[in-house]
């Protein structure tokens, strides 16, 4: 079944509130590989559609959804000190509620713990060679980590060899302490 | 020798082609441009309106050109950036990717259904939309012969990058080169695409607020690479790949280039009367085309323009029974819906719903036939973050160094549309009973 844009509304809100809990720097780039986390390795459908773009997994559509809810004075920019990038808050009185004043579904809760979990302390170089090693999982499944490896390698040659191998690691061992429901 | 054509235009004064591009310009994708408007139907409510995405197609053709040349200048990028990006210290590439960049921004509109109908969900098949057919376009065997004629000869893929850029064509890899050349044209915050189109249309509509320094805006345009910084906040995130970014100096320009769009949107292409002929079209077109459905076969689209659509529409209307009949007589006598409610910000604060809950209760109380909701489309913003190069060689984000690009709204101006003859009723209606409707009561 496909998720209501309420539903989704509330999930995303929830998650980007729950991941500046967590100490997040918050900026777009994190929110899009914590979406991508969220649909691909958590089993939590939002329905957004990522292609590989320059920090990795992207979604054109998350980023209106972004700009959306911001003009509609749920989400908030904040700028930063040069040379950093904004990040995004939750305006307060949305904070863990959904456009309608929903909380998120309780059935997704788990997988956003788990993401903001998994991710929510990371940097945004960190986080383009996780999400692409998800991405070079997505694309092969079946094949051993080396494949993977050398794929995430290839998708972005900046990543070196050790990196991505210990990228594809980290991917197997988020995954494998994900609830087995959820195993993608 | 290669000869130079000029070709006049209002906004840019001359735009000039070469041989081989006027090969391109002849052909009969590009040539059907000439009868596509490039604001549909709005010349009905503004008569200056009439201008076509043909001469749309040659300005950002000419704009990209300009940008082009500004960015891969030798003096307007840095040792950074030849080192991310090492096809600007490659003469034959810098000159090949121009002419890629000039043909992508000539055909990046070729896919567009008459009068540039923004309905492709309803008039188009499943996973079909205008940049699709754009692709198709330019990867056709007709258009193939004609590719095969440049020197060097074209890769059709690299002009479908350009012209269709990242987000339509997921499918293809986009190196960090390719994805600066597709920004020039369709990227959000400096595209020439809508650089042109608000310029162009402000001129034809008559109205002001669509301009902006497009000259200073340009020559100031950089492509910026930066390393990210080795000391900062834990997480923090700056950007690290090359983009199109704006010198300091422009930054001025980048707002104004905003605000001309906020307006544009906010009051003329969000304009309800300007919406209420897309629906009446949109209406007329499901009955009136086969299955409901413009074409997706090459020869069939190229064959359909606005000329015959408004030919049906004149039949349709003095002749046509049932639905079409209805539908045309509409448009030729200018019985277009009218405003019923137009939310205000505070109202979609309170509740972002607040336009279907009011079309929903007028649905009721005048009949679903007599009631219209438009939405707000969802990309009707820019996105106002972009990469800002300091007098001192530093960058920062525009949003930390302009309080106008922080403020500036997104619009949100969705309507609910209502048959002229309950207009007055309507508002009456609404008068009374909007408060208690936002707040979900039901009659």
């Amino acid at each position: 079944m496909s998720i209501t844009e309420e539903g989704r509304t509330a999930i995303l809100l929830d998650l980007i509130h729950r991941l500046g809990v967590a100490g997040s720097w918050c900026g777009e780039t994190h929110i899009q590989k914590a979406v991508y986390f969220l649909q691909e390795a958590a089993g939590q459908d939002l329905g957004f559609q990522y292609l590989l773009y320059k920090h990795g997994p992207y979604s054109f559509e998350l980023r209106d959804e972004l700009y959306s809810l911001w003009a509609l004075g749920q989400l908030a920019l904040k700028p930063q000190e040069p040379p950093y990038g904004p990040r995004w808050e939750v305006v307060a009185r949305h904070a863990r509620t959904g456009a309608s004043g929903a909380q998120a579904p309780a059935a997704g809760r788990d997988e956003l713990a788990a993401v903001v979990e998994w991710l929510g302390d990371k940097g945004v170089v960190e986080l383009e060679r996780l999400s692409t090693a998800l991405w070079a999982r997505s694309e092969m499944p079946d094949q051993p980590e080396p494949a993977r490896a050398a794929r995430v390698r290839e998708l972005k040659p900046h990543i070196g060899p050790e990196e991505a191998a210990e990228a594809v690691a980290a991917v197997e061992r988020m995954l494998s302490a994900a609830r087995p429901a959820h195993k993608p | 020798m290669k000869h130079q054509h000029e070709i006049r235009d209002p906004i840019h004064v001359f735009v000039r082609i070469t041989d081989e591009e006027r090969m391109v310009l002849d052909s009969a994708p590009v040539q059907r441009l000439r009868h596509i408007h490039q604001l549909g139907m709005t010349y009905l409510l503004y008569p200056g309106a009439t201008h076509r995405r043909f001469e749309h197609s040659l300005g950002v053709m000419e704009l990209a050109s300009r940008v082009y040349d500004v960015v891969t200048a030798r003096a307007n990028f840095t040792g950074e950036e030849e080192e991310q990006l090492p096809e600007l210290a490659d003469q034959d590439k810098v000159r090949y990717w121009r002419q890629i960049v000039r043909l992508g921004a000539l055909l990046h509109d070729v896919g567009h259904l008459p009068f540039s109908h923004a309905a492709e969900r309803e008039l188009l098949p499943d996973d079909w939309d205008h940049e699709r057919l754009t692709r198709t376009v330019i990867e056709s065997r007709g258009m193939a012969g004609i590719w095969g004629r440049f020197t060097p000869p074209v890769r059709v893929q690299d002009l479908v990058k350009v012209a269709v850029g990242q987000r339509h064509a997921p499918d293809l890899d986009f190196t960090p080169w390719e994805s600066i050349a597709s920004e020039i044209i369709v990227g959000d915050a400096f595209g020439v695409d809508r650089m042109d189109y608000l310029l162009r249309d402000s001129l034809h509509l008559g109205v002001a607020y669509g301009r902006f320094d497009h000259y200073r805006l340009i020559d100031t345009l950089r492509i910026i690479a930066r390393t990210p910084p080795s000391r900062g906040p834990a997480g923090a995130e700056s950007e690290t790949v090359p983009a199109l970014g704006v010198e300091d100096g422009g930054l001025q320009t980048a707002e104004a280039l905003a605000l001309a769009r906020y307006f544009m949107y906010s009051q003329v292409y969000f304009h309800p009367v300007r919406r209420a002929y897309d629906e009446h079209l949109k209406d007329f077109l499901m009955e009136w085309l086969q299955d409901g459905h413009f074409p997706i076969e090459l020869d069939e689209h190229l064959a359909m323009t606005d000329n015959e659509v408004l030919a049906a529409i004149r039949t349709e209307a003095e002749a046509g029974a049932g639905a079409a009949g209805e539908h045309a007589r509409r448009i030729q006598e200018h019985r277009h819906f009218k405003a019923l409610y137009i939310p205000t910000h505070a109202h979609l604060e309170a509740n972002p719903k607040a336009l279907d809950v009011v079309a929903e209760t007028a649905r009721l109380k005048f009949g679903a036939e007599r009631v219209r909701v438009c939405p707000a489309p969802p990309r009707a913003g820019q996105t106002p973050e972009f990469t800002v190069r300091r007098q001192d060689g530093s960058v920062a984000s525009s949003v930390s160094l302009s309080r106008v690009l922080q403020q500036i709204p997104i619009p949100t101006t969705g309507c609910v549309l209502v048959a002229p003859g309950q207009r007055d009723e309507g508002r009456r209606w609404l008068s009374d009973k909007q408060d208690a409707i936002l707040q979900g009561e039901r009659e």
